[in-house]
């Protein structure tokens, strides 16, 4: 229950407010007008020339910005099924042996809570062919012997399983909650009922985690889509655009070719798309909460 | 739920075969970052050795060349100041307003909590980007002040959130007895939900300086070399000429200790935290 | 001390009223009740009286003002909630000194007020406890003392009681009437408990779906019940009720159940029906009792009847028997052993029979003697 209040509690938020209108709304209008300008040290006579729409005209239809798309696609479609079946068994499976949860969740969550710097050098150091505790097994058994992060195709796979090794601990985490959240009743009659554990599984947790696996669903696809610090430290984007994500795009165009007018259309575009995103992840844990009341 | 399970022979087989299971999973997840661990306390040699050294004679060679002769004490020191200044902005920007959330039909509430929220979620560069033209335009490019704006930025939002969530907690029947015994909200704010939220606030506040002290896009971007912290140094190590393994190894463990030690407190809320309270 | 005077007072939650058109004035030191069935809009009115709900329409004054727009500090009122809401974050003393804190009252004072709340409610030993140290009981009564150490001009619970066992229950309530006597201040209390309603209170405002059914003392709604719906609530066991239409005989009136069961009208009501009239029978348990175990009846009716069930409550019995097409409930006032099957000859007390039109539920008013 609220209770009303003068101002309808604005006296409250304007701090906050405040602050947000000068350090993120007002940056990002300029930012917006700079992207229908032409701004770029490629044609000097040409900066800062009003133009409308034709950054984002010329977004559309740039080779490298959709590679960038796909590369992030992919790098999505693949890293989180693989998490979400990996997390989920893992939590089922830990929430057997519940002794064990309080030793093997702390551990595993350190990936988890590492800087991303730290993860990027994490996988660049095991991963090197020369002395890197995964690369020289690999290289050992004739796997990749050109290392791992050397060949477009191999690295590419690699800043995928490193996704997968940094965030299914996270997977886990959010199921194993809220399985040891769930009533015993059902599970106390199943058992009397004689069902085995896969039934259990299927009949019971399965559909009781329901409302979850959309939270957990869209959380991932925020961050997947957000990936930027690991990546950038293993491969910068490469080998080649191997590993340009739309992140790392948008980067370079800004901060490695320096041309702001186009790069800022490209951003303002990324932030369309997070914000649908964000629109939807907002809209699930609301229906989430309420039904929880 | 779980324990319903094993009651036969067969199923205690599986059962150990489930704890094989969990324990390699386990290790899996550990190995690789002990490893960097462990090679921060190796000579040079052992680092490059193309044997993978279990037993190597242990040296704090590497901390002595990064944080001694090298320059990341001053990374360090800029880590902590932007870490923990954000975070104080956080709390004095975000407490207030979770207040409100909490107790007050805020008009627009939603619109507002949505504004909030995209900041989190959009990327860090599309965020970086017009922060950084920001900063330029105004010179703080650079400087403390603009990663720890910057830092900010990014964490009020969780801030927000969270608090709301541990204020809901509270019985409001507190702030009501509060209110009808005499106090103002301001005062109902200060004298009991502040107090009875510190927990609460310990939590958030770690959680906050964890991210921050992670963060690399925008210290790396904004803090240009004056203002550079910790995970920014770290490209600067990548040379063309090699990678310094031994600094970036002693400097990733000291990156990560503070992040280890606090993970411990906070395990508990950890879930609540990084879901933004969907989940308990 | 002031009253409370309440006019035309509404609560309307989106297109939901919470609380319809409420009148009520409460005199200095008068303890009034406030009891009815769950979401009846007892305690949004206490609330709204509290200040911690805006009222949607009328007024409400306290003393000679109007507080309608007066945030809850400024209405010198003390609530006791459900919960007692203690500070767990306070010990015992400083939750009593708190209000007095915010007024800027000085340290001595303090000292001194609450040493005398601690007094009057035997709390000396507790003040340096937290509240997570203390019983329930304890922790109502701290919850009490931090209302009276304010002297406030009224004293608000809000279901204070319903969240202790029943013995505590007992006990607290005759605590809170000792107290009332004792501060002399005026009080509205809410509950949903027609006992604790009955035994407290001055004056009960009845109330069901944001409505005022009845306002009256203990006595007067017991006996005299504005309508079928507190005739029901009030008592225990509940109102035996039986749907009946008016007939006229050639003994004269009666009230017929079925074809073969019927009553005669009592006199008291005799001029008040006419023939046809549907109504509704009210008996309590109290006038049905089984020849030789009640006060004989002055004016009465008898009728016999296996026992279905018997309910032993040791002062008394509740005896469940077959009154024409239908049950009801007896009561054997000074009991013997009953055994269940056994038929047993009963008087109907027709004097305290009450009637009620069946379409309004209205009580058909008696004649007076």
């Amino acid at each position: 229950m609220t209770r009303k209040t003068p101002w309808g509690g604005w006296q409250w938020l304007v701090p906050m407010m405040a602050f947000l209108l000068i350090i993120e709304l007002w940056p990002f209008l300029v930012m917006l007008d700079q992207s229908v300008h032409y701004l770029s040290y490629t044609q000097p006579g040409k900066n800062g020339q009003f133009i409308g729409l034709d950054n984002y005209r010329k977004a559309v239809f740039d080779d490298d910005l959709f590679h960038g798309v796909s590369v992030t696609l992919l790098y999505m479609l693949i890293a989180l099924p693989v998490e979400f079946v990996a997390g989920l068994a893992l939590a089922v499976l830990i929430s057997y042996h519940m002794t064990l949860k309080r030793i093997v969740m702390p551990l595993l969550l350190i990936p988890m809570v590492l800087a991303p710097v730290v993860v990027g050098l994490v996988a660049r150091l095991n991963l090197n062919p020369d002395f890197g505790l995964l690369g020289i097994m690999l290289r050992e058994l004739g796997i990749a012997p050109e290392g791992l992060l050397g060949t477009p195709f191999n690295a590419f796979l690699t800043i995928v399983a490193v996704d997968v090794w940094q965030w299914t601990p996270f997977v886990t985490m959010i199921f194993l909650a809220a399985i040891i959240g769930m009533p015993r009743e059902p599970y106390e009659a199943a058992v009397v009922d004689g069902a085995s554990r896969w039934h259990m599984f299927r009949r019971i947790t399965l559909p009781m985690l329901q409302p979850i696996i959309g939270v957990v669903l869209l959380l991932r696809l925020t961050d997947a889509f957000k990936v930027f610090d690991q990546v950038f430290i293993m491969t910068g984007g490469g080998p080649g655009a191997a590993t340009e994500l739309l992140t790392i795009f948008a980067y370079k165009v800004n901060f490695a070719y320096w041309n702001l007018g186009y790069g800022s259309a490209v951003v303002a575009l990324l932030f369309f798309i997070s914000f649908v995103m964000t629109f939807t992840v907002m809209k699930l844990v609301n229906r989430m909460s309420r039904g929880k009341a | 739920m779980s324990g319903l399970s094993h009651r036969r022979g067969v199923s205690r087989l599986l059962g150990r075969l489930e704890l094989v299971v969990i324990w390699v999973v386990t290790a899996v997840a550990l190995a690789p970052f002990l490893w960097l661990m462990v090679t921060a306390f190796k000579h040079r040699t052992d680092v490059m050795s193309p044997t993978p050294k279990i037993l190597f004679s242990p040296t704090l060679s590497n901390f002595h060349e990064a944080f001694v002769i090298g320059p990341f004490t001053t990374n360090l020191i800029n880590s902590l100041v932007t870490a923990s200044a954000s975070t104080l902005l956080c709390l004095v920007l975000g407490l207030p307003a979770a207040y409100a959330f909490s107790r007050f039909r805020v008009y627009g509430e939603k619109h507002v909590f949505f504004y909030v929220l995209t900041t989190r979620m959009a990327p860090g560069i599309a965020l970086v980007l017009p922060l950084y033209m920001f900063f330029q335009s105004i010179g703080l490019l650079g400087t403390l002040t603009a990663v720890t704006v910057a830092q900010t930025t990014f964490n009020l939002a969780l801030v927000v959130y969270l608090m709301r969530n541990f204020f809901n907690d509270i019985p409001r029947e507190l702030d009501e007895a509060a209110l009808t015994e005499g106090a103002g909200e301001w005062q109902v704010f200060t004298r009991i939900i502040l107090p009875l939220a510190r927990p609460g606030i310990a939590v958030t506040a770690m959680i906050s300086f964890l991210f921050a002290w992670n963060e690399f896009l925008f210290a790396f971007m904004l803090g240009g070399t004056g203002a550079q912290t910790l995970p920014a140094a770290f490209p600067g190590l990548v040379t063309p000429h090699g990678t310094y393994w031994g600094q970036l190894a002693a400097a990733s463990v000291v990156v990560s200790i503070p992040v280890l030690i606090m993970i411990w407190f906070i395990q508990r809320h950890l879930t609540r935290g990084l879901t933004f309270g969907a989940v308990k | 001390m002031a009253k409370v005077r309440l006019e035309n007072v509404s609560k309307v939650y989106g297109d939901v009223v919470a609380v319809r058109d409420i009148d009520l004035e409460i005199d200095h030191n008068e303890f009034v009740v406030l009891v009815g069935p769950s979401g009846c809009g007892k305690s949004t009115t206490l609330r709204m009286i509290a200040g911690l709900e805006e009222i949607s329409g009328g007024s409400i004054h306290i003393g000679d003002r109007v507080v309608n727009d007066e945030p809850p500090r400024m209405r010198n009122v003390a609530m006791v909630f459900q919960n007692y809401a203690l500070y767990p974050h306070m010990s015992v003393r400083e939750n009593l000194a708190f209000g007095l804190t915010l007024a800027r009252v000085p340290r001595r004072e303090i000292d001194l007020k609450v040493a005398e709340a601690a007094d009057i409610l035997g709390l000396d030993e507790l003040l340096d406890r937290q509240p997570a140290q203390l019983s329930g009981g304890e922790r109502q009564r701290v919850a009490m003392g931090r209302a009276i150490v304010r002297h406030p001009d009224v004293f608000l619970f809000d279901e204070p009681l319903s969240n202790l066992d029943a013995q505590l229950r007992t006990q607290m309530r005759t605590e809170i009437k000792r107290l009332h006597r004792k501060v002399k201040t005026t009080v509205v209390y809410v509950t949903h408990d027609q006992v604790e309603a009955m035994t407290l209170a001055d004056r009960v405002v009845i109330m069901r779906a944001g409505k005022v059914e009845q306002i009256g003392t203990p006595d007067n709604i017991f006996h005299y019940p504005a309508n079928a719906f507190v005739a029901k609530f009030i008592g225990s066991p509940p109102m035996n009720m039986f749907d009946a239409v008016v007939a006229e005989t050639t003994d004269g009136k009666v009230l017929r159940v079925d074809s073969d069961w019927q009553l005669p009208v009592p006199r008291h009501l005799a001029t008040r029906v006419e023939a046809g009239h549907e109504v509704v029978i009210g008996l309590r348990a109290d006038d049905i009792t089984p020849r030789g175990h009640g006060m004989p009846p002055r004016e009465g009716a008898v009728f016999e009847s296996a026992v279905n069930i018997v309910e032993p409550l040791g002062s008394e019995t509740l005896l469940f028997v077959n009154f024409g097409p239908s049950e009801t409930i007896a009561k054997m006032v000074r009991p013997r052993t009953v055994q269940e099957g056994e038929t047993l000859s009963f008087d109907v007390n027709l004097e305290e029979l009450k009637l009620f039109d069946r379409s309004s539920g209205q009580a058909i008013e008696r004649t007076r003697a």
